[in-house]
């Protein structure tokens, strides 16, 4: 009778405890679940925070690069009136009083030269004789010349540099060792492609 | 770094372009070391050994024999490149690798990060030969190209264009040197090419020659002289390239060379002005030789411009009006311009790069706030606190203060809107935070912040920082305008501008001459009798002049006043200071709250 009475207990002890160990059972796949899910917010929320790090740093220097270039298209746009000034002043006239005025100009573009000098301009002027150097001069053309192949011979317009980057090379024509006539159309071929 | 970067790269025969995909789903073009977006698809071999790639090579293109250009013409070919210098042969596709590996460096410079997969994109007609050896060109750069993708499937795809809508789109690519119609038929998750035709040799650079050649034949008019020096036909060059940009922008433009050549009698001096029709007259056989393509390309695919739901240009001459007039006329469409079109195709190849990563669909896209939240301040202006196209979530604060002396409390009224004075606005709610000890105006710090949940909730609290007593309102109905409503709103807020400003500014000097009226009443009364009778007399004038001028409501009167208040204001700090009464509200600090830390005021409301 006891025994029985007993058992009767355990099974009811047993279905209670096993309706509560299936609570137990959904409450921990829950847990689980809101775990994993806490895992990946926590993650979405660190990679977010990284991106922002990481696009603030390259907003930053692209920030610093748009001061350090700001001049850029002013200085483009000035260098028709540039190159212009540059080309009168080549002139050496005969009269006194025209040189009196030339000089004066000459003056006048070394002011605005040295304005720009203030704003991290510099001027690209190669010498006669130097040797070609395509990190600041374009070759408009070659000439035959008897002068060391490769070098300048001839600068049709200066350049213009702002801080370390180049806004217009120096146009120069370069020497070419005269003779065979094979090797022009040669770099004809593959300079015209274009 | 979250994820890898496969770079997009537009390998073109003139110029190539590269870019990435951000990880918020945005694009950008990552500029070479000098500066540019674009780079030459140049390349030069030295006797050293050195390879020169770009700008540096195109310079010295002229010098050196052993420069490389258009190898995108050999691609597919078993054509090799001599090299002199080296003695050695070159296929295209390793000349390719040069200007692909030059790229990926630089990228990989400005990312900061190891770059090792692209998208590259060819040409629609580009046959499987033409395409293997874009791919092996990739690979010998230290390249996993992803995919090759065809121009004009890239430049739709910069335009927003997704595989799963069902439409013909025609791409006019009218670049530099080449020219090249598409048509794409989109739909069943598929970009089909049905259709290419072009010009393998027309391009910008023909335009330019074209005025090159009238502004040389001008001066030959005019002065007599025909000018063949390479210093003079540079200049021509340059200017006819420059005059040919501003004629896309205006009407006419002037063409200046001044000493562009010598005679006897002294320098020649060039000035002329060019109009847009002018140009166009110049350059109208240019433009014809591009319809014959565009109907050719039609009628290969058996369509008529009727068939077609978008028309898409890239290419940079499409910026000429009567580039762009033509299509309109060929086509009866009207495309848009949103796309930077000498990167359109770069950028295409990119979000292509983006799809294949996975990424696109992983966006996650965030809300932003459609219109200006903000509360009514002194006078009924009204100050923002969060600005429109603010992306969300989002929390702002600010410190205001009382409008009066002694005030209680502070109304806190929300509104949402453009307009300057909080009336025009919507109302979206309001609370009043009380119990503020007394003090003069100006005085309590009362901080109001703003802030707006992932869904959209505003929820504005005010703290009085010297009692740290707290109210807050939730607005949930904040996003219940329509998209009509808010456009109405930014629309109205655009057309009331001018009188909108006027009144704010007229309620802020009004705002100013109350607060500098309470202000001069303040140090006055402080003063007594330690200033001198003509300082005070003169000060008090000022005072009332300024009050009567308010009451009756005569603007231009108090503007003019206040500046001599400012004066006097500044004088009787400086008297108050020479006496050492440090009290440390000298009317100079005073003024300087108001410019600093208080933005505005609240009005003391019912």
């Amino acid at each position: 009778m006891e025994e029985t009475k007993e058992n009767v207990k355990e099974e009811k002890l047993s279905r209670k405890e096993k309706k509560e160990n299936k609570k137990i059972h959904l409450l921990e796949e829950e847990l689980k679940k809101s775990n994993l899910e806490l895992e990946e917010w926590k993650n979405k929320y660190y990679m977010a925070y990284a991106n922002l790090q990481n696009e603030k740093k390259m907003y930053e220097k692209e920030h610093l690069d748009m001061i350090k270039y700001r001049a850029a298209g002013f200085v483009e746009d000035l260098m028709p009136a540039l190159d212009a000034f540059h080309v009168a002043l080549q002139i050496k006239p005969d009269d006194q009083k025209m040189q009196n005025f030339l000089t004066g100009f000459e003056y006048i573009y070394k002011n605005i030269l040295s304005v720009l000098e203030n704003e991290g301009v510099t001027k690209l002027e190669p010498g006669l004789h130097a040797k070609f150097d395509s990190s600041y001069m374009h070759a408009l053309d070659s000439e035959e010349s008897d002068e060391e192949p490769n070098t300048v011979i001839k600068v049709l317009s200066v350049g213009y540099k702002l801080k370390d980057r180049i806004i217009r090379p120096a146009m120069v024509i370069v020497a070419r060792k005269r003779e065979p006539k094979v090797e022009k159309e040669e770099e004809n071929n593959s300079s015209s492609a274009n | 770094m979250a994820k890898e970067i496969i770079i997009g790269i537009d390998l073109g025969t003139t110029n190539s372009v590269v870019s990435y995909l951000t990880e918020d789903g945005s694009w950008k073009v990552i500029p070479n070391p000098e500066g540019h977006n674009t780079t030459p698809s140049v390349v030069a071999f030295k006797a050293s050994g050195e390879v020169i790639v770009g700008d540096a090579a195109k310079r010295q293109a002229v010098t050196n024999p052993d420069t490389v250009s258009s190898i995108k013409r050999l691609m597919g070919t078993s054509e090799k490149v001599h090299i002199n210098c080296i003695n050695k042969d070159f296929t295209p596709q390793e000349i390719s690798a040069k200007i692909l590996g030059y790229m990926k460096d630089y990228a990989e410079k400005a990312l900061n990060t190891k770059i090792e997969k692209a998208v590259i994109t060819v040409p629609a007609y580009f046959n499987d030969a033409q395409r293997q050896a874009t791919k092996d060109a990739g690979q010998i750069a230290g390249l996993k190209v992803e995919r090759i993708i065809n121009e004009p499937t890239a430049a739709a795809l910069a335009y927003g264009q997704d595989k799963e809508k069902a439409e013909k789109i025609l791409v006019y690519d009218l670049g530099g040197g080449t020219f090249d119609v598409s048509i794409l038929d989109i739909g069943d998750g598929t970009f089909e090419v049905v259709s290419t035709a072009g010009d393998n040799h027309l391009g910008g650079d023909d335009w330019d020659n074209a005025l090159q050649n009238w502004i040389k034949e001008q001066i030959k008019a005019q002065f007599g002289v025909e000018l063949n020096d390479k210093m003079a036909l540079q200049r021509f060059k340059e200017a006819a390239e420059k005059a040919k940009i501003e004629l896309s922008g205006q009407l006419e433009t002037t063409i200046s060379l001044p000493f562009i050549g010598m005679t006897a009698n002294g320098p020649i001096n060039f000035e002329t002005t060019i109009s847009r029709a002018k140009f166009q007259e110049l350059t109208r056989d240019l433009l014809r030789r591009t319809e014959e393509p565009v109907r050719r390309a039609l009628s290969d695919a058996h369509m008529s411009a009727s068939d077609l739901n978008q028309v898409i240009m890239i290419g940079g001459s499409i910026r000429m009006p009567a580039v762009q007039e033509l299509v309109a006329r060929l086509t009866g469409k009207n495309p848009n311009y949103s796309v930077n079109p000498d990167e359109a195709v770069s950028i295409g190849a990119a979000i292509q790069g983006g799809i294949i990563r996975g990424d696109v669909k992983d966006v996650v896209l965030l809300d932003v706030t459609p219109l200006t939240l903000g509360i009514e301040t002194m006078g009924g202006v009204m100050t923002p606190l969060i600005t429109r196209n603010t992306t969300i979530p989002t929390t702002k604060s600010q410190i205001f203060s009382t409008a009066a002396d002694n005030q209680p409390a502070v109304d806190i009224m929300v509104y949402q809107g453009e307009r300057p004075m909080a009336h025009d606005n919507k109302l979206l709610g309001h609370f009043k935070l009380d119990g503020i000890k007394p003090a003069r105006r100006g005085e309590p710090r009362i901080e109001v912040t703003f802030s707006i949940d992932v869904n959209g909730i505003v929820k504005v609290s005010a703290k009085d920082l010297d009692t740290q007593k707290e109210q807050n309102i939730t607005i949930s109905g904040s996003n219940g305008l329509s998209k009509a409503d808010i456009d109405r709103m930014v629309k109205e807020a655009e057309e009331n501008k001018e009188a909108d400003e006027r009144r704010k500014e007229e309620v802020e000097i009004k705002n100013k001459a109350e607060s500098y009226i309470n202000m001069i009443d303040q140090q006055l009364a402080e003063a007594g009798d330690k200033i001198d009778a003509n300082q005070r007399e003169q000060t008090q004038k000022l005072r009332d002049e300024l009050k009567e001028a308010l009451d009756k409501n005569d603007i231009e009167t108090l503007k003019s006043r206040i500046g001599e208040l400012e004066k006097a204001a500044e004088y009787m700090a400086q008297a108050q200071q020479q006496q050492g009464q440090a009290s440390g509200n000298d009317a100079s600090t005073d003024n300087k709250k108001d410019d600093d830390v208080i933005d505005a005021e609240f009005t003391e409301k019912k």
